[in-house]
């Protein structure tokens, strides 16, 4: 589907017209908003968030080192480590692990670095079966749509919309319940898990100092998709890494929370490598595709932090914005504050250059983000740079006529009081469109503050 | 207590209201106020859109606006600001928020920087925080028969991490009923240049507020910041709701009359 | 296919070539806001209180047969039910009278590499679990077949006192660092979902009972 995110302007003026959009992703955010607050209740987040930022900066300013460790212990682990810079190397060589081990089918689990890479529409191409397991990713996949949310990629649909789309492609009873979608769901996918001779998964983080990839998921697929399969691909990006295995420690308490609202998720697999000599299941091969996509791009500049993301989702939740169009409208498959930093950082400012002033900076994603990443300076600072990269000639002369007044306190009043008559006199109108849409304009004033102020002092 | 008042320049011209207020209120609690006549705008519309260069401009006549104050000639004395005793206080979350937190950020290749940060952006307080960390709330007392909720202004909630003291100080006055907001803390949407820029979902998020508003039967909706109010005032005038929108220095004034 | 290593890192060094390499302060400080005390009782009783939380049920006895008698009473007789093999070294007196009625199989009676399809019809699972996490009410899981107990809908889990910690802290420590084998599973409460509009619903593709037997020996 490529990037969408130029299209920004009409891509959310179209979600943001949809009727239930916004009831259900109102719904839907605000509880996850809730449960989240509630399961930091018994612990210290701020403690938790300092030590998640402090061991991400650590990781990120030695990331080479890192990798090279976490590189010795996978292969030391029998892992097969590949790196690939672009995502066509990615696809590539994931397409070639399947052909030489003539791979139908494919079960997927949930990895936003997969929907970066375009994944599954490239394997589908070659005649390579790829399915995706995570019940919101399949919902998704089914629709022909691309997910809306990092951790709830069906967020924007609703039970009715997905019992239709289950009668549709599957033949199901129409259903809204969703226990009974969630049934046919486990149904078509247990069949698939059960014939899959590959599975694909991304992962939340890689240690570096035993070599293990850690998978943190709540339906059980994950640990299918890595577990019935002769041949288990692991896609996530460069920045993953953490150093220790006690670092988990941390990590593991906020990841859950953020997220979902859950002290711990059902499930956390720690992949450590191939099947050994003593167990009698799991994959015979493990590979591990090392993705940068741009992601080297953010080392030694001011958003190098950004790398410190774990795609916890937090963000987008709280997110105001976000909450009112919905993931579809930034073009990206990294949506709402992180997607309007990752996406011009990853894949370049002339993309997504509206992206970064979509938002009205309330700073709730920066209050809640469990890494410390500062997102809304980042979207400020971001601003900057577009407005360097693409003139505007009418913003540029707006600008520079407010300095201009600004500058002089004289002149300043001039054009305030200026402002108040033709304001009082209804001529404000047409050069406020932007704001007169939907809003009255204030009352004006016959007199500023200042010129009270100073008729007080000499009388 | 002397105090340098700073006043937000669409404050200043569109809702002296808000200014004349906090005066009042300031000189209530008993402060000797002073305005600096120089000072215009804290420059967050050039930086929120992205223009560093015309920001740090502007911010650096405001600074020195209050630094280099040398009086007028209406004052008796010269009141040089001393950063030592002396306090900037505004009737804006918003507005300190950008002296505060980031003057540091848009200045800091500044020669002047480390004395920036030092004597004004630390002395920058907004006015409800000023009242309860630095004069007290107990010196402010009031009486008024009204029922009010509150917004939380972004910038004063997250940037100034105020949350408790407006609503210390409304609970001070006498007759007055407070209502918490549902969801308080959700942005209004309106976000500078935001609200022009995406006036649809600026204007969806002040739909939520309202809504919200409208669950808690309260008469008048107080806020720290006049643009958030601005804009709350202009959606519920176009769409037919009755509401009353009041800074808390308004709703202060009010009751010490 | 040769990969983009030298690339990577090239791009990686010329990015980070002015900055000096950060060591983060780790506090070993625990970050619960209530210390929970050592002793099994309060483990335990946080243990099983935060598996409710999530749908799990937990279970404690001097004698692990006749807890086992109790519990299988959930399945029904056509149920297949799949041991691991260490269950028979923990009670080594028998299973449990009931499911001598069931049709049992047990671990070692799987092939390596065995067809997956094979396990499928379990519905029921014993198994062994390497700790229990009271902090959060999970189980630590490493077994030499891993389907069996992730395809099942009931899994019920056999615990030792002993094996039960009070925190995360105790588990993510140099003895489980250097875990044998190619996986460790943390396991909490049963498997589910909320995909469609935040609805809770459990037995996505995995358990929907989680049972966890803790036993004195
Ligand atoms: S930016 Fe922070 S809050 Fe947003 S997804 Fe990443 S880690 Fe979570």
């Amino acid at each position: 589907m490529g990037l969408q995110s130029r299209n920004f302007k009409e891509l959310y003026k179209k979600q943001i017209r949809k009727p239930t959009l916004r009831t259900n992703l109102s719904k839907a955010t605000l509880q996850a908003v809730d449960s989240r607050s509630q399961s930091f209740e018994s612990i210290d987040f701020d403690f938790l968030q300092n030590q998640a930022k402090a061991i991400k900066e650590e990781t990120i300013s030695s990331l080479n080192e890192y990798l090279s460790q976490y590189q010795d212990a996978a292969e030391h682990n029998r892992c097969k480590v590949f790196f690939a810079q672009s995502a066509e190397k990615a696809r590539a060589y994931v397409l070639d692990v399947a052909r030489s081990h003539n791979v139908h089918t494919i079960v997927k689990s949930k990895s936003m670095v997969t929907e970066e890479l375009d994944l599954v529409p490239f394997l589908e191409n070659y005649g390579i079966e790829a399915i995706e397991t995570d019940l919101g990713e399949y919902i998704v996949q089914l629709a022909g749509e691309k997910p809306s949310h990092i951790t709830t990629p069906a967020i924007h649909k609703s039970r009715k919309e997905i019992a239709e789309l289950f009668h549709d492609k599957l033949g199901s009873a129409l259903n809204p319940d969703p226990p009974f979608l969630t049934a046919e769901a486990r149904r078509v996918l247990r069949n698939k898990f059960l014939s899959a001779e590959m599975g694909i998964s991304g992962a939340n983080f890689l240690i570096a100092e035993t070599g293990d990839a850690v998978i943190v998921e709540n339906e059980g697929n994950a640990r299918l998709s890595t577990s019935a399969v002769k041949v288990h691909v692991i896609v996530t990006g460069i920045e993953k890494i953490i150093p220790k295995f006690n670092d988990l420690r941390i990590f593991m308490r906020v990841l859950g929370r953020s997220s979902t609202g859950q002290k711990m998720t059902s499930y956390v697999s720690l992949i450590r490598g191939p099947r050994s000599a003593f167990e009698k299941d799991g994959p015979e091969e493990v590979h591990v595709v090392l993705v940068d996509n741009g992601r080297s791009s953010l080392l030694g500049t001011q958003h190098q932090e950004v790398l410190h993301c774990i795609r916890c989702g937090a963000c987008l939740n709280v997110c105001p914005v976000y909450r009112n169009i919905g993931g579809h409208a930034y073009g990206s498959v990294y949506p709402g504050p992180i997607g309007s930093l990752v996406t011009p950082l990853y894949f370049g400012k002339d993309n997504a250059p509206d992206l970064p002033f979509a938002s009205s900076l309330c700073g709730n994603c920066t209050e809640v983000c469990p890494v410390g990443i500062r997102i809304h300076h980042h979207l400020l600072s971001l601003r900057r740079d577009v407005v360097r990269l693409k003139k505007s000639r009418l913003q540029d002369f707006v600008f520079r006529s407010y300095r201009k007044a600004m500058l002089r306190p004289g002149r300043y009043e001039l054009i305030g009081r200026l402002g108040g008559v033709l304001g009082r006199a209804g001529l404000l109108k047409a050069v406020t469109k932007g704001w007169t849409r939907d809003r009255e304009l204030p009352d004006f004033p016959v007199k500023s503050f200042r010129s009270i102020y100073k008729t007080g002092k000499k009388s | 207590m002397r105090v340098f008042l700073f006043v937000p320049c669409f404050v200043d011209q569109i809702f002296p209201n808000v200014a004349v207020s906090t005066l009042k209120v300031l000189e209530h609690v008993g402060c000797e106020v002073i305005f600096p006549e120089k000072q215009t705008c804290c420059g967050q519309p050039a930086y929120n859109s992205g223009y560093f260069d015309e920001a740090r401009l502007v911010a650096m006549h405001e600074v020195n606006a209050f630094l280099d104050y040398r009086g007028t000639s209406s004052e008796k004395s010269i009141a040089r600001f001393d950063s030592e005793r002396d306090y900037i206080v505004g009737p804006s979350g918003s507005c300190t928020a950008m002296m505060r937190n980031f003057y540091p950020e848009l200045l800091k290749d500044d020669p002047r920087y480390e004395e920036i940060s030092r004597k004004f952006s630390s002395r920058a307080f907004e006015l409800t925080e000023f009242i309860s960390k630095i004069i007290g709330v107990d010196r402010f007392k009031g009486k008024l028969n009204i029922t009010v909720s509150y917004h939380d202004s972004c910038h004063s909630l997250r940037e100034l991490k105020v949350k408790q003291e407006p609503r210390n100080i409304l609970t001070r006055i006498e007759g007055l009923k407070f209502v918490e907001l549902p969801y308080t803390e959700v942005c209004c949407g309106f976000g500078g240049t935001f609200s022009v820029k995406f006036p649809d979902i600026s204007v969806a998020m002040a739909e939520e507020k309202l809504k919200n508003f409208r669950v808690t039967g309260a008469e008048v909706l107080v806020s720290a910041d006049t643009s958030c109010l601005m804009h709350l005032d202009g959606w519920a005038r176009r769409n037919g709701t009755k509401a009353r929108f009041a800074h808390i220095a308004e709703i202060m004034a009010e009751s010490i009359s | 296919m040769e990969d983009d290593r030298e690339k990577i890192f090239g791009a990686i060094r010329k990015g980070l070539r002015e900055q000096s390499r950060i060591v983060a302060q780790r506090n070993p400080r625990s970050p619960l806001l209530s210390p929970m005390s050592a002793d099994f009782d309060s483990k335990f009783s946080r243990f099983s209180s935060e598996l409710a939380r999530v749908g799990g049920e937990t279970f404690v006895s001097n004698d692990l047969k006749p807890l086992l008698d109790s519990v299988l009473n959930r399945t029904h007789a056509e149920s297949n039910i799949f041991v691991y093999d260490e269950i028979k070294e923990i009670s080594p007196t028998g299973i449990s009278s009931l499911a001598e009625s069931r049709r049992v199989a047990y671990s070692s009676d799987l092939s390596v590499g065995y067809d997956k399809r094979e396990v499928a019809v379990f519905d029921s699972v014993i198994a062994p679990c390497v700790a229990c996490i009271a902090e959060t009410g999970t189980i630590v899981f490493h077994t030499e077949a891993r389907l069996p107990a992730a395809l099942c809908t009931r899994l019920f889990v056999v615990a030792p006192a002993k094996s039960l910690v009070a925190t995360l802290d105790e588990i993510f420590q140099e003895k489980f660092s250097s875990f044998q084998g190619s996986n460790l599973f943390f396991i909490t409460g049963p498997s589910r979902t909320a995909d469609i509009e935040k609805e809770l619903v459990t037995g996505v593709h995995g358990p929907k009972e989680v049972l966890v037997l803790f036993y004195r020996a």
